[in-house]
């Protein structure tokens, strides 16, 4: 129908923008600033030692900058005992005791701090896999330098949204010769213009004629691995769901794959030709299906 | 040519295998650098929760376990926090990942 065909249209461009936007750092950034309006190019100017205002000196030393993460660096987080301490900063570096504090500030070695930051994944990285490459920028607070890491990140097939990726050594530096902090990776999976996840089953929408919801018939579903025949049953249901066992999400370590589930919504013709009226109007008058009393 | 050495290629690659990474609860407790008793204090508390079953596999715990310690820790030794503020400042920051969910869902990301 051509009003589903033109949201589908719009659904797809949605999507589309949102790999366009995944695909490119600068683009990712103005969305993240902007939004919908990426496109128009206006940036917002925050005012002038903002920084200074949100978060004090201490913040503004603990500068990190992610690429390839397919979130901008506004919802990555630190924690950890270092040498930026973010609060420990604000607060003067008073001694607010506790376990494994340090007494003064550079006479142990130390772990530097924990970065947390999220990962956008697409289904099909959860179906077969891959390796994206990550550029953590890093602002030296004493001599204000940028310095640029690269490395790589494992996206394991069949990994979960809310599963955690560490990748050790990627955080903050260390103090008086301690390790560096960690960098946690939460994965966040990308929205799917054909696909609901749920755990590790997907859902999928299948809009259906009355006439085949009736008389059954087969249909080609697609699935992350290619497009599929259906069966479907007659008198199957609005809403109804139908399972193909095993084209759901990936598992790891040898678990079985998650379904996919097919919601079927039956879908009424909003005009009619003569004929059609003719049959349907024929339809009504030879039925003995009663909806109210079935 | 000589490749540079910072070319993709010679990247290194975490973590090295698909395998998700589980510790056992002496590795989970060098890895926070805390006693193991505080870990399994922090499971009382209901912060965490080993996978699996501790009788029968020992206990063992994910990467976001080591996340959830490593940050408890922080707002404790910084902010001097006892369990139960601990309980309601993870609380929080669990409503406040929500909302951060929230905000991309309607961006659209």
């Amino acid at each position: 129908m051509a009003g589903n065909k033109k949201k589908a249209e719009e659904k797809f461009k949605e999507i589309n923008e949102a790999y366009e936007v995944l695909s490119d750092p600068e683009k990712r950034r103005k969305y993240d600033q902007l939004g919908a309006r990426w496109k128009e190019g206006a940036g917002f100017e925050p005012p002038p030692g903002w920084r200074q205002t949100a978060g004090g000196p201490g913040w503004q030393s603990a500068e990190f900058h992610f690429d390839g993460t397919g979130f901008s660096d506004f919802f990555e987080r630190f924690f950890g005992g270092g040498r930026f301490g973010g609060i420990e900063d604000l607060f003067g570096g008073a001694d607010l005791g506790g376990a494994g504090r340090m007494g003064a500030r550079g006479t142990r070695a130390r772990r530097g701090q924990d970065i947390e930051g999220d990962i956008l994944v697409t289904l099909d990285e959860v179906q077969h896999g891959s390796i994206r490459e990550i550029r953590l920028q890093q602002t030296d607070p004493r001599t204000g330098r940028q310095e640029t890491h690269s490395f790589k990140v494992r996206i394991p097939v069949g990994v979960r949204d809310g599963q955690t990726i560490r990748v050790p050594g990627k955080g903050g530096p260390g103090a008086g010769g301690g390790p560096a902090g960690d960098l946690f990776l939460r994965v966040r999976l990308a929205a799917h213009p054909d696909f609901r996840v749920q755990g590790g089953d997907l859902y999928h929408d299948l809009d259906l004629a009355p006439w085949d919801a009736v008389l059954g018939t087969t249909l080609q579903v697609p699935t992350l691995s290619g497009p599929v025949s259906v069966r479907i049953p007659p008198g199957t249901q609005n809403g109804q769901q139908l399972r193909v066992r095993g084209r759901g999400l990936p598992a790891g370590g040898g678990q079985p794959a998650g379904d996919l589930y097919i919601v079927v919504r039956v879908q009424v013709p909003r005009t009619l030709t003569d004929e059609e009226r003719k049959l349907w109007e024929r339809l009504r008058a030879v039925s003995t299906f009663d909806p109210r009393r079935a | 040519m000589k490749r540079r050495p910072d070319s993709p290629s010679h990247l290194p690659v975490f973590p090295e295998s698909n395998a998700p990474d589980c510790y056992p609860l002496d590795v989970l407790a060098e890895l926070a650098e805390l006693p193991r008793r505080r870990i399994l204090l922090y499971c009382r508390h209901g912060f965490l929760e080993p996978t699996g079953d501790p009788d029968a596999e020992g206990w063992r715990f994910d990467v976001d376990a080591l996340r959830r310690i490593r940050r408890l820790e922080h707002w404790r030794v910084t902010l001097g926090l006892n369990m139960r503020a601990l309980k309601v400042f993870a609380e929080m920051y669990a409503e406040l990942e929500r909302l951060r969910e929230e905000v991309r869902f309607l961006r659209g990301i």
